[in-house]
């Protein structure tokens, strides 16, 4: 019948503790699982990650650099490709109109002609589905333009040439461009023609774009020098051509350019996979010493009748070894699941082709030595303890003792207890049993304290993405900004601007951009620097609010004044208060003295000079190429239907216009990008909670097994099972009370602190810093909720144990 | 790999015992536990040779320092001075694990209270010290263990749990576990402690065959009754061992 040979007592010993007591087996595998899980998911979706972004991204030969400029023919973009150092180069022309959504909205459009859709070299858009090339008249959408516009392939779309005319574009197909920007963090919609659709819309079969990669042996690891370099020698060859390069964009070598918020996630989730697995692995040593605490009497029988210790201390490990199996069987397949749907949503998020599931062996490998090797590690020294008791200490130990005080911490909490003297006598005892036990209350604290910290943070982040952008936008006083394709004067665009009702005001800037050069040598201009925006307001401007963090803001009596953006310094450390600064715009050098620093406002790098002075320099005195506008109205349907009849009143009096923009929709667009991360976030702190939750649970379950007799005297003193069952409640209340106090002033720094790396990652600047005190509570009700909820089941176990059932329980 | 080192980090291998001594041989034992109120001297020096075969009933008042006594023989506890040896062996000279390997196949013990692995069966309570000290072949483990369920009289209770048991019958398991390794040996804590008159009787008649078998057996005792029942009782005084008053009353002499 059975088979004592293969399957010895001991082995059976092993065998009913893992399966006679299924719900202990449930608490200790979830909590392992739970490790399992966190670090499975997190390592496989950072692999696939990786595998999936580069391949998508790397399949789409990006380009090193991209060089923008005023129209110009195919000839010169031979002319950079012939440059030492490049190694493909390729033009295209961008038109950049407006588009009515399916919605009836207007909105900015980025029309992309290619002149060789067969021949695409650098920044390859391929074909989804329907028609590939574009025929003539027709439009090719980018995938994730599909939903911001609203319309289906077979659909059309209506866009409005610069110069106002409105023409139709049949969709006829979709597709993939792995190197643009998705339409979520662009607030553009992308479509592809050919140049013949270029005439329809009132352009020169010309281009204005030239990409190009570089020869690998110019790189120097991730460095954007030597691309610049090359860039630089681009600019120059398109210059003697006779076109005006106006920006040079150029991408770090091998990252994608979205690079940072992607970091931003897998930090993210790297911190909740260490967390989970420190918390799962907190739990296993609790139960696992609660288990041999419960089992001191077994262990000293074992020796009694001649076991050794390594012989009992292998059954323990067993035991633990199998807790693990069964945790990576539940957990792996979980964990890659997960890491899919991550994956996939991430791949939505910013348009990479998830190649689907893989389980590579060495994500197996180390979810199995995460369920298997660390339980045995983190149990090796509570089994190494319970397997030393002699004989007469486990035969001995009738569990009371451990209640006496031992001391100081002992006799203060008795002494706080006394002033409790309130309460019913049961509860205190049960209260004082848990403050005894300290290893035990210890490690579930810290359990629930970092689970509680940890949420509570991540509110906190997610309240100073919030105040981050509050912050940014306070900046923005003005309700909508027209951008002009050429300068007009300054008072006729102001005059037409008033002619339109609902305008509160209008504030003509010039506006224009330029590199910022290391200082005035004539090498200065081929080396490194970026490319700035250089805003021109009348210096008593109030349409915007920047936050001066040095220095002063712009006055009457600057003439070269210059207040420099903190996006702008970190690409020009040398830029200083009191100092001077040389600008190239177009073929002039500006000369500049700093006067002040303003905090950037997720605005990219801008400097501000003032408007007389900067016109002036640039030979466009009294003329501006945008406007600022206050609507009278400060509703957000409202000032975006006064856009539109701005747009169309201009258009209608011959002023070019190149963009549109309504604060409030921007607005909108920057917390729909944050929303993505504090999605992230909260996921996150939900699954924490539920780990804490899952370890509350398990030690008030083992709690109850080991004060089977307690319990049982409660009962034949005549307590009710509400009694006995209010008694386990009010301990784990205390004990989510104090984890919480904890975690709450932990919650700062680690706040600060992730907050801090979250913003650099994600925004290259740290967040404006808000602690959320919304966390705080939902924490406190939470916790006190989860709490109760964890002690549920266990006190109704205490509550259901009749004094028979205790007597003859061990 | 861990086990490997584990065996090896817990190598046991006893001494040879010395020849020519009796079954049990305490000389000059003192035992003295430090506690809060002080130390407290529970055994003063004893001396006892017990011969082989001989049936012992260990006798005194509560606190006396019986199980003191009994605990130095069976190694669950250690001597503060004197000397313990059982068969040859030096007990007190010897490892924890040592011990344990030692007892294991020499050694029977029944405790007065809990006994048994609850999660095991009766049978497999029986064959549990087979296997941790690998005695008999696996093969024949469940044979001899029923055997010597019927020969404790409840072998109709093998497969039982023991929560399914009296107290009676899990008493008899328990002795019939401490015979499974056939050790020359058998000490007994109050093993009749909770068992009534006629159940008690018959484990102490069981007792008697077994001396009469040729085991060694030291039982602890407060009933008078049973005592003289035994080959020599012993009793156990403020920690020193009465000299011996009428030897040879007993039933089994
Ligand atoms: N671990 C210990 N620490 C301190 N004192 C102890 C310890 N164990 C036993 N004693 C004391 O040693 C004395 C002898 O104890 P022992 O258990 O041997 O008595 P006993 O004769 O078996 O009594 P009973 O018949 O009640 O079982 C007692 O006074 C007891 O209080
Ligand atoms: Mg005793």
């Amino acid at each position: 019948m059975d088979n004592y040979v293969l399957f010895t007592p001991r082995w059976r010993k092993v065998w009913a503790d893992l399966w006679g007591n299924k719900l202990r087996t449930i608490l200790v595998v979830m909590s392992i699982a739970v490790g399992v899980f966190a670090v499975g998911m997190v390592y496989s979706s950072y692999l696939m990650f990786a595998r999936d972004l580069a391949g998508s991204w790397g399949s789409a030969s990006p380009a090193s650099a991209s060089l923008y400029a005023d129209p110009f023919d195919e000839e010169l973009v031979d002319s950079v490709r012939s440059l030492r150092g490049v190694k493909e180069a390729e033009g295209r022309r961008n038109v950049d109109l407006r588009v009515r959504t399916g919605g009836g909205e207007w909105r900015q459009m980025f029309l992309t002609a290619i002149p060789d859709y067969a021949k695409q070299k650098v920044n390859v858009v391929k074909p989804q589905s329907g028609a590939w090339p574009p025929g003539d008249g027709d439009v090719l959408l980018e995938r994730s333009s599909l939903a911001e516009l609203g319309v289906t392939q077979g659909g059309s779309i209506q866009v409005e040439t610069p110069s106002g005319r409105k023409r139709l574009l049949k969709v006829t197909g979709v597709v993939y461009d792995p190197s643009q920007i998705p339409s979520i963090f662009s607030g553009r919609s992308y479509g592809y023609i050919n140049m013949d659709t270029l005439e329809k819309l009132d352009e020169k079969r010309r281009l204005d774009q030239v990409n190009f990669i570089v020869q690998p042996w110019i790189l120097r690891g991730k460095e954007t020098e030597p691309i610049e370099a090359i860039g630089r020698r681009a600019w120059t060859k398109l210059e003697q051509g006779d076109t005006t390069v106006f920006w040079l964009q150029v991408n770090k070598p091998g990252e994608h350019p979205l690079q940072g918020a992607i970091n931003a996630m897998i930090l993210l989730l790297a911190v909740l996979g260490v967390l989970s697995l420190f918390l799962g692995t907190f739990l296993l040593v609790n139960t696992v010493s609660a288990i041999l605490a419960q089992q001191v009497r077994q262990v000293g029988i074992m020796k009694a009748i001649g076991a050794r210790r390594d012989q009992i201390l292998r059954m323990y490990l067993t035991l633990v070894g199998a807790y693990g199996i069964l945790a990576l069987i539940v957990a792996a397949p979980l964990g890659a699941l997960a890491a899919s749907a991550v994956t996939s949503f991430i791949a939505g998020v910013f348009n990479f082709d998830s190649g689907g599931l893989e389980m590579p062996p060495s994500v197996l490998l180390l979810e199995a030595a995460v369920a298997i090797l660390i339980p045995l590690v983190a149990a090796m020294w509570p089994i190494w303890r319970g397997t030393g008791v002699t004989v007469r200490e486990a035969v001995g130990d009738f569990g009371i003792s451990g209640v006496k005080a031992k001391g100081r911490i002992d006799r203060w909490v008795d002494a706080g207890l006394e002033r409790l003297k309130k309460l019913p006598r049961p509860l205190l005892l049960s209260l004082r049993n848990t403050f005894r036990r300290k290893g035990r209350l210890a490690l579930t604290l810290l359990t629930l304290t970092v689970a509680g910290t940890v949420f509570m943070a991540v509110f906190s982040v997610r309240s100073s993405l919030y105040s981050t952008l509050d912050q940014a936008l306070d900046y923005f006083h003005y309700d909508i900004s027209i951008g002009f394709t050429q300068s007009y004067r300054a008072s006729r665009i102001e005059q037409e601007v008033m002619r339109v009702p609902g305008i509160k005001a209008a504030e003509a800037w010039g506006f224009t951009s330029g590199r910022i050069l290391k200082d005035e040598r004539k090498e200065a201009e081929d080396e490194a620097s970026k490319n700035v925006f250089i805003l021109a307001p009348p210096v008593e401007t109030k349409m915007i609010q920047p936050r001066i963090i040095e220095g002063r803001w712009l006055v009457k009596e600057d003439e070269s004044a210059l207040v420099v953006n903190t996006e702008a310094l970190k690409d020009n450390q040398q830029l200083k208060v009191g100092e001077p600064a040389i600008i190239k715009v177009g073929t002039r050098k500006l000369r500049f003295t700093v006067v002040g620093i303003a905090q950037s406002t997720l605005t990219g790098p801008i400097v501000y000079a003032p408007y007389e002075w900067l016109t002036g320099a640039v030979q466009e005195a009294g003329r501006a190429r945008s406007v600022q506008i206050v609507a009278a109205s400060s509703d957000p349907k409202e000032q975006s239907a006064l856009g539109r009849t701005l747009e169309e009143h201009m258009k209608k009096n011959s002023l070019r216009i190149q963009n549109v923009d309504i604060t409030w929709e921007q607005k909108q667009r920057i917390r729909s990008q944050f929303d993505i991360i504090t999605t992230f976030l909260l996921t996150m702190a939900v699954l924490l909670a539920v780990v804490g939750a899952l370890g509350l649970t398990g030690t008030m379950g083992i709690n109850v097994l080991e004060r089977t007799r307690e319990i049982g005297v409660m009962r034949a003193i005549g307590a009710s099972s509400l009694g006995v069952g209010k008694v386990f409640v009010v301990e784990v209340l205390c004990i989510g009370l104090l984890s919480w106090l904890a975690g709450a002033i932990l919650a700062l720094p680690v706040a600060a602190l992730l907050s801090y790396q979250v913003g650099v990652l994600f925004l290259q600047n740290p967040l404006a810093f808000s602690f959320s005190i919304a966390g705080i509570v939902i924490w406190l009700v939470l916790s006190a909720l989860l709490s109760v909820l964890a002690s549920l089941m266990p006190a109704w176990n205490a509550a259901r144990l009749s004094v028979r059932d205790v007597l003859s329980y061990e | 790999m861990i086990g490997k080192w584990l065996s090896k980090l817990t190598l046991v291998d006893l001494p040879e015992p010395r020849r020519g001594m009796a079954a049990v041989e305490l000389s000059g034992v003192r035992k003295v536990y430090v506690t809060g109120a002080g130390e407290f001297a529970a055994l003063k020096g004893v001396d006892l040779k017990v011969a082989a075969g001989e049936f012992v009933a260990v006798v005194g008042k509560s606190g006396s320092g019986k199980s003191t006594l009994i605990n130095m023989i069976t190694g669950i506890d250690r001597p503060t001075a004197g000397e313990v040896w059982v068969d040859g062996m030096p007990v007190h000279t010897l490892t924890e694990n040592q011990i344990a390997v030692w007892r294991g196949r020499t050694v029977g013990v029944v405790f007065q209270f809990f006994q048994l692995l609850p999660t095991l069966t009766a049978l497999e309570n029986v064959m549990l010290p087979m296997d941790f000290c690998d005695v008999h072949d696996p093969h024949e483990r469940p044979d001899r263990a029923r055997q010597l369920l019927e020969l404790v009289g409840v072998g109709d209770q093998a497969d039982k749990l023991p929560a399914n048991l009296s107290g009676g019958q899990q008493q008899r398991v328990a002795i019939a576990r401490s015979l499974a390794n056939e050790p020359p040996l058998l000490v007994a804590d109050e093993p009749t402690g909770n068992l009534d008159t006629r159940t008690a009787a018959a484990v102490i008649d069981l007792f008697g065959e077994l001396a009469h078998a040729g085991k060694t057996i030291l039982m602890v005792t407060h009933d008078e009754d049973l005592a003289h029942r035994s080959s020599r009782i012993v009793t156990v005084s403020e920690g020193l061992v009465l000299p011996a008053a009428l030897p040879g009353r007993g039933r089994y002499g």
